[in-house]
């Protein structure tokens, strides 16, 4: 089932690396993969996904477009990509990874266009342990918007952006949930297409 | 004798419409509320400037520092009792005046509705002085149940005089406004009446 993360991530060392560093990460329990999938099983994945329908939604809190949930979709490659995330092993992994005991994972595609955005919320839910996100943008600069941005925060409540990741292809984005992991996706400005999925570890 | 208001909203007649429109929809949005004159005094609102108010998971938005004395007098007006009888013809029940603020909107502001910040149930009265606004830009003020559904949605447009009903349970939010803005800012005075 491994076979989907590059060789690079998967040895006793690193693995022992990232879990040091996860837990000390500012402003809040997270990681940054880049490049963490094989590229050629990560770049058949994202051909499927953008394949399929995205709705439009909107509320006081975003605009995106997002699938069904993927475990629903009949599409091979995808069956296969979110089984791979429910999978013993590699929930194993995240568990060891993020110190914390993780048995599935829920999944849907996302597009954000121009003008689309996510505001400033903490993600808490009934269950969830760790949120992910597996970026799969081409050809964003700063410019064009789409940045995770992660709060700091007083007292539990998010005062400022403390740190903003500009959209790159193929990296996951794993950080711990809790009243203190304020975040957002900001406005794309551009034409482009910031292309993820993204969900939860329970 | 110098109208602060346009002329025909002190007519019966028109007043009357309007009530038999609010009774149908929850909401009425008056246009040309002011007279010309009286709209163009606003306009230096598009480059005051600003104090920001930002708290990330509930609101982020601008006052102006300072406002003109043509601005301070419509800000009065909203407490008088022919602002109260106007609105009281309309939505045909008597009204009070609870409070106001002069609101700009920019580019990257919004509110969202948030658990620590749940209005009472009254009647919301948004005087738009926006001169100009690209629709695709949002920034229009949403009014939605409890599951978030829209209920109404009161568009941007300048020297109007929206009137809504908010009964218990709606909420209401500004939707994030976009770079279609640009440069351009939503200026509204908010008040709320019960």
């Amino acid at each position: 089932m491994m076979k989907f993360v590059h060789s690079e991530y998967l040895d006793a060392p690193a693995i022992r690396t990232l879990s040091t560093k996860f837990p000390q990460a500012k402003p809040f329990a997270h990681m940054v993969l880049r490049k963490f999938f094989s590229p050629a099983k990560i770049r058949r994945v994202r051909q499927e996904l953008l394949r399929q329908n995205f709705e439009f939604k909107e509320s006081d809190l975003f605009r995106l477009h997002q699938t069904a949930d993927i475990s629903t979709l009949p599409n091979k490659t995808l069956q296969e990509f979110y089984k791979f995330f429910n999978s013993k092993d590699f929930c194993a992994y995240i568990s060891a990874i993020t110190k914390t005991k993780v048995t599935r994972a829920d999944m849907s595609g996302f597009i954000y266009s121009s003008t689309d955005h996510l505001l400033p919320h903490d993600d808490r839910l009934e269950g969830r342990k760790i949120a992910y996100i597996v970026n799969l943008s081409e050809g964003f600069t700063k410019k064009d918007g789409g940045a995770l941005s992660f709060f700091a925060e007083k007292n539990n409540r998010p005062t400022r952006i403390a740190q903003s990741f500009t959209p790159t292809n193929n990296t996951l984005f794993l950080f711990k949930v809790s009243p203190k992991s304020f975040h957002q996706v900001d406005e794309v400005l551009t034409d482009k297409k910031r292309v993820s999925f993204a969900g939860w570890f329970y | 004798m110098v109208l602060l208001i346009a002329e025909q909203y002190y007519l019966t007649s028109v007043l009357r419409a309007a009530a038999q429109r609010f009774a149908k929809e929850g909401s009425i949005q008056l246009g040309q509320f002011l007279p010309p004159e009286a709209f163009r005094k606003a306009l230096p609102l598009q480059k005051a400037a600003l104090r920001e108010h930002y708290l990330p998971d509930q609101y982020h938005c601008h006052e102006p520092k300072s406002v003109s004395a043509a601005v301070k007098q419509l800000q009065r007006w909203l407490k008088t009792k022919e602002a109260a009888a106007i609105i009281s013809a309309i939505i045909d029940d008597r009204v009070r005046y609870k409070e106001s603020c002069l609101c700009v909107y920019a580019h990257r502001d919004y509110t969202v509705r948030h658990d620590k910040n749940i209005e009472p149930p009254g009647y919301d009265v948004l005087l738009d002085l926006t001169p100009r606004w690209n629709a695709r830009a949002c920034g229009h003020h949403s009014y939605v149940d409890a599951d978030g559904n829209e209920l109404i949605r009161i568009p941007v447009a300048g020297n109007t005089l929206a009137i809504i009903s908010r009964p218990n349970g709606v909420q209401k939010f500004v939707k994030y406004v976009n770079h279609f803005a640009g440069k351009d800012r939503r200026v509204v005075l908010e008040a709320r009446f019960s």
